[in-house]
């Protein structure tokens, strides 16, 4: 192999030189192609275990936000069993991985976005029924968190948290 | 029959044959000079076309440089849920086009399709390149929609040469009927 390639390098430097550039060409490409066909593949960097992990510390960044943060009268505005909402408190309704996706919706409706861009996203829902509501006069009400966040860094693109009366129009 | 060449003869006859092989092989070198010459022009121009081709190969590996527009992209997050409708959304632009180190601006939009809904507007910022410009908020509004677009705040936000960086954060609320948070992350 060597001499081969001392042979080339000293009897046909330009061929040589020729076919090295095309090489690397050739490979450019190659490794561009690959680069888009995987952000545009199936294959997520998250596995559903690390997505679900990360999905929870989210939800819960999200609630203390929103629904579990102090109301007028220093409690939080939702509790349930006493304390206030955890993602915890909710059940999971939604785990799904889109890639390549410019806009994704949960199955429900819970969550719709478009996104600034083609994204490698998860989506995640979680709900909760009949949770009584203090400052609702004691009504129940569906507490629905929807999230989409990016494949790998974990980050929180889009979120929707809140409640609902489903009894009042 | 045979001639017996006398020897002054015969070395005169070697010189002459050995002038014309000098003379051949010179004539032979200044043709090979020649060919010498155009083979190294057109290895010259062969490397040069594959230079060419691979600079346009790493070009076209490159990020594909956004189209020039005024209006560049949105980024929006809504949701349905019992007869009730909202979507929030940013729009972003770019001035006089959307790449490079342009002038960015943000339209931060809310929608919702029931009478009477209140909205809270907790923030909305802009950075340039991790830099916070602005964070506008919080305000709030009353008696808000139905279906109706309304811009919520709008602003420059300096130049989109990292790309555009914004977010919102807006309530929807109508007390004892719903209760929505949305966050849009640009």
């Amino acid at each position: 192999m060597t001499r081969i390639w001392n042979t080339l390098r000293t009897k046909r430097p330009f061929l040589t030189l020729a076919v090295l550039l095309l090489a690397l060409a050739a490979a450019t490409v190659l490794v561009s192609s690959n680069v888009s066909v995987e952000a545009g593949g199936s294959a997520a960097r998250f596995s559903p275990q690390d997505a679900a992990a990360q999905a929870q510390v989210l939800a819960n960044e999200q609630l203390t936000q929103t629904l579990s943060k102090a109301g007028s009268d220093g409690l939080p505005l939702v509790q349930v069993n006493g304390h206030a909402v955890r993602v915890a408190d909710l059940t999971q309704v939604e785990l799904a991985y889109h890639s390549n996706a410019s806009s994704v919706a949960s199955s429900g409706g819970e969550i719709e976005s478009r996104l600034a861009g083609n994204y490698n996203v998860w989506v995640a829902v979680w709900k909760r029924a009949d949770v009584s509501m203090r400052d609702w006069n004691g009504a129940a009400g569906t507490i629905i968190v929807g999230l989409v966040f990016e494949d790998g860094t974990g980050r929180l693109l889009s979120a929707n948290v809140g409640r609902i009366n489903p009894n009042k129009k | 029959m045979r001639v017996k060449v006398p020897p002054h003869l015969k070395e005169l006859w070697v010189r002459k044959e050995a002038h014309a092989h000098a003379k051949q092989a010179v004539l032979l070198d200044q043709g090979g000079s020649e060919k010498g010459d155009k083979l190294a022009m057109t290895r010259f121009l062969a490397l040069f076309i594959l230079m060419s081709a691979f600079a346009v190969s790493v070009g076209l590996s490159s990020d594909h440089a956004s189209a020039a527009s005024v209006y560049c992209d949105q980024h929006s997050v809504g949701g349905t849920a019992y007869g009730l409708t909202y979507k929030t959304y940013i729009d972003a632009y770019g001035d006089p086009s959307c790449s490079g180190s342009r002038k960015a601006a943000y339209d931060y939009y809310a929608y919702v399709n029931q009478n009477n809904t209140n909205i809270d507007n907790d923030y909305a910022r802009a950075w340039e390149c991790g830099t916070l410009l602005y964070s506008y908020g919080p305000t709030y509004r009353s008696s808000f929609g139905p279906g109706a677009w309304n811009i919520l705040w709008g602003g420059w936000g300096g130049l989109n040469s990292c790309g555009f960086q914004a977010d919102l954060h807006v309530r929807y609320w109508a007390t004892g009927y719903f209760d929505f948070w949305t966050y849009t992350n640009f």
